[in-house]
């Protein structure tokens, strides 16, 4: 891998926004964003992303390659908490194994359009159904995580279980993320080119502007979880440098196989090597109280998150030009 | 009368409020994202998630039904963690 694809990836504004914002903490800057805007920045980039897909399918329509590339997304997210969830219990207790793991297999919105912004900078054509993936990915680490709380950890409160299920599966499939992302993209499919062109001045043209603001809040947000990592210990630091890396060869692995084209291998990659920072830790606070959410979260957030981001990217993208050419 | 002030984790907002109905607190008032410093550290608000903000629900009722209410909220603390407070009131 050389040099510049790396630079070609940090070079890119919204990713030195991210930087920016992680550098104004350690500083000791006064820089915030005012409370509500990051969320509406994240509904922005969620309505975006499914629009944009939405569009994009509409015209491609479905085909049983599309069904394919989904296939993969679903057992990648499947399998990475389970495989994850194994390594992990060899070093630390089954609570936080269970919340970690179902972090891992999981998915990072964030990263997944930044992995988008770059394949758009190099030129490297990807399907508008890679959203549909992205949101089929989000919620089976959920449900692993509830299989595995009710395999391995004894529940401390019985009689709250049932109403917990519920709440969980809810949370699993109706969180605000994966609705919303959901919902746009059948929009998308349904208003079709001219939906798209009515929406594209916002949802378009100030797309990577909004991304920029967007991590720059990550970057303040990632950046204040990073002393917190003090506590982790350096196997769990390792693994969430090393895991990324191993479920991106995976999934590279698979959609070689089955005759992925290019740019979606690279986002399938992707995304399974992303870990949940959102939508995964607010339902294993519910399912799993015991995990301490001091690791699960800044190992997402200020480890993997900033790796896949910055040398992630050029990293999957150099894997699959070894095996694509 | 009784203040009641809990601060919890707002993921757990809904069973807390489930404990509430459980002991007919038929009125109550939540403030989301309160910033402060405790155990845990500065806890700030302008998080990306929800995950670790937190929450401030408090209501004021007869101090029969809190003393009915107690058991149920000190396991719910000893569950979730967080603070809970209680005061004397007068509603004017």
């Amino acid at each position: 891998m050389n040099i510049d694809i790396i630079l070609q990836n940090m070079l890119n504004p919204p990713v030195l926004f991210f930087f920016l914002g992680m550098l104004a903490i350690f500083l000791k800057s006064d820089l915030t964003i005012p409370q509500p805007l990051p969320k509406l920045f994240s509904l922005y980039l969620l309505i975006a992303i499914g629009l944009h897909g939405g569009h994009e399918l509409s015209q491609s329509g479905l085909s049983t390659y599309i069904f394919k590339a989904l296939l993969i997304a679903v057992v990648m997210s499947m399998l990475v908490p389970v495989y994850s969830f194994f390594i992990l219990r060899m070093k630390i207790d089954v609570y936080n194994a269970i919340a970690i793991a179902a972090t891992f297999g999981s998915i990072s919105a964030v990263t997944f359009i930044t992995g988008i912004t770059y394949l758009d900078t190099i030129g490297v054509a990807h399907g508008g159904f890679m959203v549909a993936s992205m949101a089929l990915m989000e919620s089976p680490a959920i449900v692993i995580g509830l299989v595995f709380a009710a395999l391995f950890a004894k529940s401390p409160d019985a009689e709250d279980e049932n109403t917990s299920i519920k709440e969980i599966l809810r949370e699993a499939f109706l969180n605000p993320s994966v609705f919303l992302l959901i919902g746009a993209l059948a929009i998308g499919i349904l208003t079709g080119d001219k939906g798209w062109h009515s929406m594209e001045p916002l949802f378009g043209t100030l797309f990577k502007g909004m991304l920029a603001f967007f991590l720059l809040d990550m970057g303040l947000v990632a950046a204040r979880k990073i002393h917190e990592l003090k506590k982790v210990g350096l196997f769990l630091i390792g693994f969430a440098l090393i895991m990324p890396m191993v479920n991106a060869s995976v999934a590279v692995a698979v959609a070689y196989f089955f005759g992925i084209e290019k740019g979606d291998a690279f986002l399938l990659a992707l995304l399974s090597a992303s870990a949940s920072y959102i939508a995964v830790p607010a339902a294993m606070r519910l399912s799993v109280p015991e995990a301490n959410p001091g690791i699960y979260l800044p190992l997402s957030l200020a480890v993997t998150f900033p790796f896949n981001i910055s040398l992630g990217i050029p990293l999957y993208y150099y894997m699959i030009t070894t095996f694509w050419g | 009368m009784k203040k009641i002030e809990v601060i919890i984790e707002s993921v757990y907002i809904k069973r807390l409020l489930k404990v509430f109905k459980k002991h007919k607190v038929d009125g109550y008032t939540v403030i989301k994202d309160v910033e402060g410093y405790g155990g845990h550290g500065f806890q700030t608000a302008d998080d990306v998630s929800d995950v670790l903000s937190n929450i401030l629900v408090f209501s004021v009722c007869k101090k029969e039904l809190l003393e009915n209410m107690q058991k149920d909220l000190k396991k719910f603390l000893e569950t979730y963690g967080g603070k809970c407070i209680v005061s004397d009131a007068t509603l004017l």
